[in-house]
This record gives structure tokens, sequence and C-alpha cells, in this order.
């Protein structure tokens, strides 16, 4: 990692991106392998130098399920394999949950404000995505 | 391999606590405790036999050490390795090769859980990521209808397929009197019942019950002058590369490749040679990921291979005898079961569901969500 870089925690680069509207991953310098979630070592080779990167937010939906709960409506979770290289969770919103299917190409739409924090995982800042449109 | 505890450990005692809904104000200690007594019982031995103890809790951190103190042990081996619900088939490979290496004398594996008399709903010691949490998954069952879900797409897998898992295992589960749902089930009911975490239902997911299990491992020297016929370790292996589901690279495939590898190879043995299989299930898609990780069938042909009552009564590929965790018994670590049941089978000691001449089981299971695995073959004495 580049000077100074190296103290930056990793959880708060992602949440720090996050509040501005960005996801972020990582490239190892050395290895060139991209990582998700953000670590201070490249989880394939344990170098030190990764280097933080924006990503353009577009992806494929891995996998999908909804859950049913009791008292509210179903709602939608994926897995997005993001055009960078790696997956993460999400939630694609602005289409029924029924067409919310494994293939479909989305967009990150939003960054929702803190909501809360959850006594282990700390912040909790949230993107969600929708189908992606035209161009 | 030099080392490897082949033929080296034997299960000498098996037993579970009481199971089902043991009622308020019994605690996991409690039935940890009766099944130790019942599992000394049985093989002849006492409890100052015991040297080397083995554990892991989700109420407990500090797992062997909390019973041991319940129970008036002092090891002089011990174990709280969790990981996940398969923590008890890892601690049996560990035994054994603490055995092996003459680190204890007698090893004793214990769980117990009041997951559904306790009070509190299902109690979990996962940490959450927070790249997940905010997204609402119901864990774990989101995650494992992700695998089953990407199961149908990759594969072809049917709904229909999923749901035989259910109805198979409740078909063994009516024929021990232990299980906690015995009555006759159908593929429609599974695929009509109430969604849950789509593609599962209410029906794919594992009955929420009470319970504890108690085995009893020590050396074949010593095994001779115990009650029970010894069922020997034949091959042990355990593997996981991540625990969080999005970090998993494909959703149908579990470390059990590995540690069901290597635990074959530890044999040499392979799935062929296996008479009946014990295999963790939370939801229907577990045995179907198991037996192709295992090697019973390819990549992708779990669905079809668990059609037509292929593992169910009278099935050529027996599979979860005991009724499983989706209709026997689920505490949330289902893991020492599936050696209490492989033990059982091979002792010859199952009445009505008994596998004729079982000679070779398979207790293999996972932990997290896909998280971590561990496999054990067992076998009789003839197969050493
Ligand atoms: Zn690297």
């Amino acid at each position: 990692m580049a000077d100074g870089a190296a103290m930056l925690p990793p959880l708060k680069a992602y949440q720090d991106a996050l509040d501005n509207g960005e996801i972020i991953y990582q490239t190892c310098g050395d290895c060139e392998r991209v990582a998700f979630y953000p670590r201070l070592v490249c989880p394939e080779c344990g170098s030190t130098n990764v280097v933080y990167k924006p990503s353009a937010g577009k992806g494929e939906v891995y996998t999908r399920t909804v859950v049913h709960a009791r008292g509210r409506d179903p709602y939608n979770v994926v897995l997005i394999d993001m055009d960078e290289g790696f997956r993460i969770m999400s939630t694609v919103e602005d289409a029924p949950n029924d067409d919310v299917r494994i293939g479909m190409r989305v967009e990150l739409k939003t960054v929702y404000p803190v909501e809360e924090v959850d006594a282990k995982a700390g912040r909790l800042p949230k993107h969600v995505f929708r189908p992606q449109g035209d161009g | 391999m030099d080392g490897d505890p082949r033929g080296k450990a034997c299960i000498v005692g098996v037993a579970e606590s009481d199971l089902g809904a043991v009622g308020a104000g019994v605690t996991a200690l409690d039935l940890q405790a009766q099944a130790m007594v019942r599992a000394l019982d049985e093989a002849g031995l006492r409890k100052a036999d015991v040297d080397g103890l083995f554990s892991a809790s989700v109420y407990y951190q500090m797992a062997s050490v909390e019973v041991a103190e319940y129970l008036g042990i002092r090891p002089r081996y011990t174990d709280s390795t969790t990981v996940g619900g398969c923590s008890f088939i890892a601690h049996l490979h560990h035994a054994a090769t603490a055995l092996r290496a003459g680190a204890c004398d007698v090893a004793l594996i214990l769980y117990g859980s009041t997951q559904r008399s306790g009070g509190g709903g299902f109690t979990t010691n996962a940490n959450p990521s927070p790249y997940e949490l905010p997204y609402g998954p119901r864990m774990p069952i989101s995650m494992y209808a992700m695998s089953a879900a990407r199961h149908m797409h990759q594969y072809g897998t049917t709904r229909e397929q999923l749901a035989e898992v259910a109805v198979q295992t409740r078909a063994w589960a009516r024929m021990n009197p232990k299980a906690f749902m015995r009555d006759p089930l159908t593929v429609e009911e599974v695929v009509n019942a109430r969604a849950i975490s789509e593609p599962f239902t209410l029906l794919d997911c594992c009955v929420v019950t009470d319970g504890g299990g108690a085995v009893v491992v020590t050396r074949p020297d010593r095994a001779r002058d115990l009650r029970q016929a010894p069922v020997h370790l034949l091959g042990a292996g355990e593997a996981h590369w991540h625990r969080h589901i999005h970090q998993m690279p494909d959703l149908t495939v579990s470390a059990g490749v590995e540690s069901g590898r290597r635990a074959f190879e530890m044999a040499g043995l392979t799935p062929g040679d296996v008479d009946v299989c014990e295999l963790y299930d939370a939801f229907t898609v577990f045995p179907i990921v198991h037996l192709e990780d295992l090697g019973f069938c390819g990549k992708g042909e779990g669905g079809p291979f668990v059609s037509g009552g292929r593992i169910g009564p009278g099935g050529d590929c027996p599979v979860n005898t005991n009724g499983g965790g989706m209709s026997y018994c689920h505490p949330g670590m289902y893991g020492i079961f599936t050696i209490i049941e492989a033990t059982r089978q091979l002792r010859g000691q199952c009445g009505d569901r008994q596998i004729e001449g079982a000679e070779v089981a398979v207790a293999h299971g996972v932990g997290g969500v896909w998280s971590a695995a561990a496999t054990a073959i067992l076998g009789t004495a003839a197969t050493v």
C-alpha cells in the first residue's frame, strides 16, 4: 500500500466511500488479484501492496432470494457479480421481486445513509441497485 | 500418510440426551450430562476414565471448559474448536489424532442445546458481516436459499427434487421412535408450504428442537474389552474456504469437496464402498450438494440422483436413516448426531431402519454458510 494509506482502516474506507455514494474494492499491486471486501493484505499472495479503486457500479445478479418475514412486505436479497470482478450482497429496487432474476443486469441506484449501528458489525450504510437502464 | 489416525481410534459409546422439547429450566449443560452418562454407561467406562474433552456450543464460548466444570472433569487434552454445526465431526478427527499421539486415552465429545425450550428464539454465534447485514438476509436460511437458487439455475435442479429430500428423510423418521416429526409428508405439501426465503418453504427447513449428544472414543486395544462392538475411524478430513456467503466462489460447491477427498484418501475407500450416509441437513439442498461434493454423483447431478426414492428406505443410497435434521432432531448444531447414527448402523442397532450388513458409513457435515466442512469415514472391525 502507498505511504500512509496502510493506516486507513479498510472497513472505514469502505464506509466513507459509501457515504460519498461509491462502492470501493481493491486490486493487488503485486499479483493483480481483485478483492472485496477491502483488507490490509491481499487474500491471494499476502502482499500489503493493495490499492483501493472505485467501482463503476454495474454488474449482474449471481443469485437471489426473496425473504418472507412477518410484519413486512417480502423483499429480495441478491449477490451481484460486479463488472470489475468482485461479488457483493445487495438489494434490487424499482422492480417486482419476481422480476429480479439470476443473470439480470443491475446498476447502483443510491446509498442510504446509516440507519443502524450494529453492536458487532458497526456502522451500516446500505447501497441498493436497480435494473440497468439503456446505455 | 504417516501419523494418520486410520484404524487407531474407535467409537465405543454414543448417546443422545433427551430430545425434542425438554421443557423450561433445563440447560444445555444438563443435556450434555445426560448424554455423557448414557454414552459412558453403554461403553462400560466411568467418568474418571475420561482424559480428553471436546465440545462446541453457541451458548458457551469456552465450551469444553464450561462443561468440564459442570461434570467435574479435569482433562489433560481439551478442545473447544468451533467451526459451526460440523464441529463434532472435526472433534472426532482431532480426538483420533490426539489418541494416536498418546495425548489422551479416552476422549469424550459433547454437545447440548435447548434451542426450542430455552426461550429467546434461535441462538447463533454468528458474527454478522458488515457487508451483508444491511440487506436483511435471514441467517442462515437466506444464504442456503441463494445456494439452492443458484443450483437450480446452473444445473436445472427442480423445486420438486429439493422437496424429495424432505419427503424421503421423513420416511426414515417414521421408523425412528425418537424422531420429532413422524407424520407422512408429500412433495406437494413441501412445495406448497408457506414461503420462508425463496425457493425454500417452511418444509425445506429443519426442525427446531432441543437435544444433546455424546461420543466416546478410545484406542482399539482399550476398545477390545468394552461393551460395544468398536466402530473404527477409517478416514477423516476437514476444510474451510470462506466465512460469509458473498465470499464463496461457487455457491454450489462447498469445502466438503476437500474434506471428503481427504477422508476417503485416508480410508483408502471410494463412495462406492459406503453402505450408509449420515449427512448434515438443515435445508433440503444440503444432501444434494453433499452427495455431489463427496463424489456419490457428479456436480450438478444431485437433483436427479436423490429422486425416485434413492436416498430413502429401500433406496440404493440410504441417507439420514435417523430422519436427519429435517425430521428427527436439530438443536442448531447437528453434527454429533451424524456420528451417533452412523455408529449405530455399523453396530446393527437400528431396528426397522437398519441397513442390512452395513460395514462402512460416512458422517459428513458443514458449518456456517457452506463455510467449514468435516468428514469421517467409519467402519466395522472387518473394514480396518
Ligand atoms: Zn496479491
